[in-house]
């Protein structure tokens, strides 16, 4: 009995191995495969040390079109503020790869410079070299149709974000996999378009998701604000800072500024506001 | 017969080029430093008493969150509140990057800008906008230095990343 268990277990892992071991066998050139193992032996080393960053270089001499290689060597660069460096190479990647490293290209544009156009141009197109299937973010958190939404929001065009929101959030809804932050970002919309009941209705929905994120209720308490319902708005604002403080998370990443991220002090201004305005007779 | 064999070799050919110069752009491997981004010091600019915690060893800002009192939105604050656009900027379209080390003292030296259009490629734009970035960076004092979850304090390497359209700021990373 051990040994049939044995044996199915064996079973159940061969092919993983063979997987792993074979990484560099599916290119059937030369140039390829080498390209490949130096970028296998490259990410062995620090990011962004030269032992790494000279054996991805050796790599891109074997075959200057090799995309992985071009991707990774543009990381240190890129979270490391020189721009120069890091488009130069993934503009290669992509032109290699554009399927593979648009949603890359465009998420960093995105998160690391706000040049929302450009992202929203590399987004939009692997959008539809995908069939309307982009993928997600780097980190995981989006859908990359929802940064499309956020950099057409933040280019101005509220009603266009809205759309692309709504079909993506829809998509989701069906299976139940909407992103920890969707009704969030759509929310923060709504209430930059003064629609304050959609705005709390998703607000809601976002508690639903995500019970302990300060930044919600920091919103819930504007939107309440603005509706001149002021002691809603200070128990929001106030379930906001014990959140942000005490017992709950807030968003924040070690890299850049979060979209809609909200700081203890944005709290703490309209508390005091709040306490102020409602002291006065 | 003959022209359509000539277009052909010189399109393989043009198809083997462009990688080629392409290539020609990457890192060179003899410049490549010990680590992407580390910052030597310059007796022209640097100042030589500038106290390093860890002497050849700084880190990157995000390694141990490196941050700034009030975090990206006070330096927002003091950036955009202090910043001063004239007319002579209006031309400036594109990205002004500063690059520097925060000792484990919270103090900023080790200055590097780097100008860049807004396709991405190298320039030099407006000198006395560019200084007034820089200035205006020297100028934020309240840093507090990456610490580990031993308490151990870190030098650190950080930038900031100014957008300009026609010469107003709009967006600062990270």
């Amino acid at each position: 009995m051990r040994i049939l268990l044995l044996l199915f277990f064996a079973m159940l892992c061969c092919p993983l191995i063979i997987i792993a071991q074979t990484n560099c066998n599916v290119y059937n050139d030369k140039p390829h495969k080498t390209a490949c193992e130096l970028y296998n032996s490259a990410i062995q080393y620090s990011q962004g040390s030269r032992q790494s960053q000279t054996l991805f270089l050796e790599s891109l001499k074997a075959c200057p079109s090799f995309a992985p290689s071009l991707h990774e060597m543009s990381v240190p660069y890129l979270k490391r503020g020189d721009f120069y460096t890091w488009k130069l190479l993934i503009d290669q990647a992509v032109v290699s790869d554009p399927a593979g490293y648009l949603g890359t290209r465009g998420w960093c544009l995105f998160k690391f410079l706000k040049d929302y156009q450009r992202s929203f141009n590399d987004l939009n197109r692997l959008y539809h070299l995908t069939n309307g299937q982009p993928g997600y973010s780097g980190d995981g958190d989006y859908d990359l149709q929802i940064v499309m939404a956020l950099c057409k929001r933040d280019m101005g065009d509220n009603k266009a974000a809205i759309l692309i929101f709504n079909k993506c959030i829809r998509e989701h809804e069906k299976h139940q996999t909407t992103g920890l932050f969707d009704y969030l970002h759509r929310g923060v919309t709504y209430l930059a378009m003064k629609d304050y009941p959609t705005a709390i209705t998703d607000f809601n929905l976002e508690i639903k998701k995500y019970k302990k994120l300060a930044d919600t209720y920091y919103y819930l308490g504007l939107t309440y604000l603005k509706l001149h319902q002021h002691a809603n708005a200070l128990r929001y604002f106030n379930q906001s800072r014990t959140l942000f403080t005490k017992t709950g998370y807030h968003r924040s990443d070690p890299y850049c500024e979060e979209p809609d991220q909200v700081y203890l002090a944005d709290i703490t201004q309209q508390i005091n506001i709040m306490r102020d305005t409602m002291r006065r007779p | 017969m003959y022209l359509k064999k000539y277009a052909l070799i010189l399109l393989l050919l043009t198809a083997i080029r462009l990688p080629i110069k392409a290539q020609s752009n990457l890192p060179k491997a003899d410049e490549l430093p010990e680590d992407v981004g580390d910052i030597a010091f310059d007796p022209k600019t640097d100042r030589a008493n500038f106290y390093l915690c860890h002497k050849g060893y700084i880190i990157q800002y995000y390694n141990f969150t490196t941050s700034y009192q009030g975090g990206g939105k006070a330096i927002k604050e003091f950036i955009l509140s202090h910043y001063l656009y004239k007319p002579a900027y209006k031309l400036t379209t594109g990205f002004i990057t500063i690059r520097f080390v925060i000792n484990c003292k919270g103090e900023t030296d080790r200055f590097r800008v780097s100008q860049l259009d807004s396709d991405y490629k190298k320039v030099l734009l407006n000198k006395e906008l560019t200084g007034q970035m820089l200035r205006l960076c020297k100028n934020l004092n309240h840093w507090i230095p990456g610490k580990d979850q031993k308490g151990n304090v870190y030098d650190s390497y950080y930038y900031l990343n100014f957008q300009f359209v026609k010469g107003r700021i709009k967006a600062i990373t990270p």
